[in-house]
């Protein structure tokens, strides 16, 4: 019978978490699967996947995501339309799916501790809030969870914030240990991984953005 | 008498359903099934390069129709904006106020708060009222520390939301502000506030059913 120490108990998942955060990305670390062939035809074949399932986001009242591989940006749009655009800095995948076709909805994001207002008597009500939430209160790295079985990983370039960039692997790795040991009660292991870097203001403006339920697509939206 | 019934019928509730337990704002439902297909590229593999070209030709057209026709109002949230455009061209560049974020939690009702976001979103305008009169919702009176009176007439305050308000469901409107100098920041109780000049313009701009898209 093997005996549990707290300690011991700290240092594994600890060990395997650093194990993750360094070997994932040499195991299974690259671009984002581009259509088969970088011929004409495929980029417009591809281009024209994207469409069509973009009419179908775009027929019903909501926001929804478009991560545009080619154009390196990631839209925010209503109805076709594009409404606000984030700059992407790379995007890469881990995992050995070959294809991120279809649209995905998020099931989890961030949470933001929002400020308690507190009664005061004789206040006005355009009196300004003690602490409003504000962009700069959003996260610059983060998880966001999609359903069917995809988490994207949104952290900063290495070089420029390699502190908070350490921190965003340190937490993907926690998230996938803590899958595949069952440790979060009903959540599967993602069956494909994005890393999409930003700068912490893109990132923060995408971690404002996001609601929940919000359908993404993913795709190489720009034909030649 | 007929007085008040003329100022009750352009009364508005502005914000006044936000204590639906709402966890993050008061989103419509979304109607449209999440595309969960699948199917990738290939299934006409064998198709020219014409008849792809043609095909995504199609395929922009079948979007661009979903756009929105005539004028529509963008909100953006994060940088407390709104804009009227018409296809790509923006008619109209605003500063505006949008929801704090903030939390009140009911006075002695546990489990019982409003949460005070700016729903996100595709909506659309529902109403169009001169001089509106706001009927405070309870947590105007609670967060001012007073009880909330049972007489509706004590709840009706005119001036305070401008010439205009435009609702846009739920109890949210677009309406002008006293306070101008809180324009640009996020402070609102979920409705969005304009400066009267703005107001007046996305007045003249929108009609019922005009698309207010906010993100």
């Amino acid at each position: 019978m093997i005996r549990r120490t707290p300690l011991s108990g700290r240092i594994l998942p600890a060990f395997l978490t650093l194990s993750l955060m360094l070997g994932a990305p040499l195991q299974a670390s690259g671009p984002v699967p581009q259509p088969a062939g970088n011929d004409e035809r495929s980029l417009v074949r591809e281009a024209n996947r994207v469409l069509e399932e973009e009419i179908k986001l775009a027929a019903a009242a909501q926001i929804y995501l478009l991560l545009d591989l080619s154009a390196r940006s990631l839209r925010i749009k209503g109805r076709g339309i594009e409404l606000h655009r984030i700059e992407v800095v790379s995007c890469d995948a881990a995992g050995n799916e070959e294809s991120w076709g279809g649209a995905y909805r998020l099931k989890a994001r961030p949470v933001v501790e929002r400020p308690k207002v507190q009664p005061v008597p004789g206040k006005e009500q355009n009196q300004e809030p003690a602490e409003p939430i504000n962009l700069n209160d959003m996260p610059a790295e983060y998880l966001l969870q999609f359903d069917p079985g995809l988490l994207v990983n949104v952290g900063p370039p290495v070089g420029e914030h390699p502190w908070l960039w350490a921190k965003n692997r340190l937490r993907e790795g926690w998230r996938r240990l803590s899958a595949w040991t069952g440790g979060t009660s009903g959540t599967q292991p993602p069956r494909r991984v994005l890393r999409l870097t930003l700068s912490p203001d893109q990132a923060r403006s995408l971690a404002w953005a996001v609601t929940d339920g919000m359908p993404l697509l993913i795709g190489s939206a720009t034909a030649p | 008498m007929a007085h008040l019934a003329r100022t009750m019928a352009a009364a508005i509730a502005c914000a006044g359903s936000l204590a639906l337990a709402a966890s993050h704002g008061g989103e419509l439902p979304e109607t449209g099934p999440p595309s969960a297909s699948r199917d990738l590229p290939g299934k006409r593999s064998g198709e020219s390069l014409d008849a792809l070209r043609a095909r995504q030709a199609t395929l922009k057209r079948q979007l661009a129709q979903l756009a929105p026709k005539g004028h529509y109002i963008v909100v953006d949230t994060a940088r407390n904006k709104l804009l009227v455009k018409r296809r790509d061209d923006t008619i109209l560049d605003a500063v505006a106020s949008t929801g704090s974020g903030t939390i009140l939690d009911a006075p002695g009702k546990p489990g019982t708060r409003w949460v005070f976001d700016t729903p996100r979103g595709e909506f659309k305008v529902q109403s169009r009222l001169t001089n509106p009169v706001w009927v405070k919702p309870d947590w105007a009176f609670l967060e001012e520390g007073l009880g909330v009176p049972t007489d509706p007439a004590q709840r009706l305050e005119p001036g305070t939301l401008g010439d205009y308000a435009l609702g846009f469901g739920k109890g949210y409107f677009i309406h002008g502000t006293l306070y101008r100098r809180l324009l640009g920041k996020n402070v609102t109780h979920g409705c969005i506030r304009l400066s009267d000049e703005d107001l007046r313009a996305v007045y003249r701009l929108s009609k019922i059913g005009t698309s207010v898209m906010i993100f």
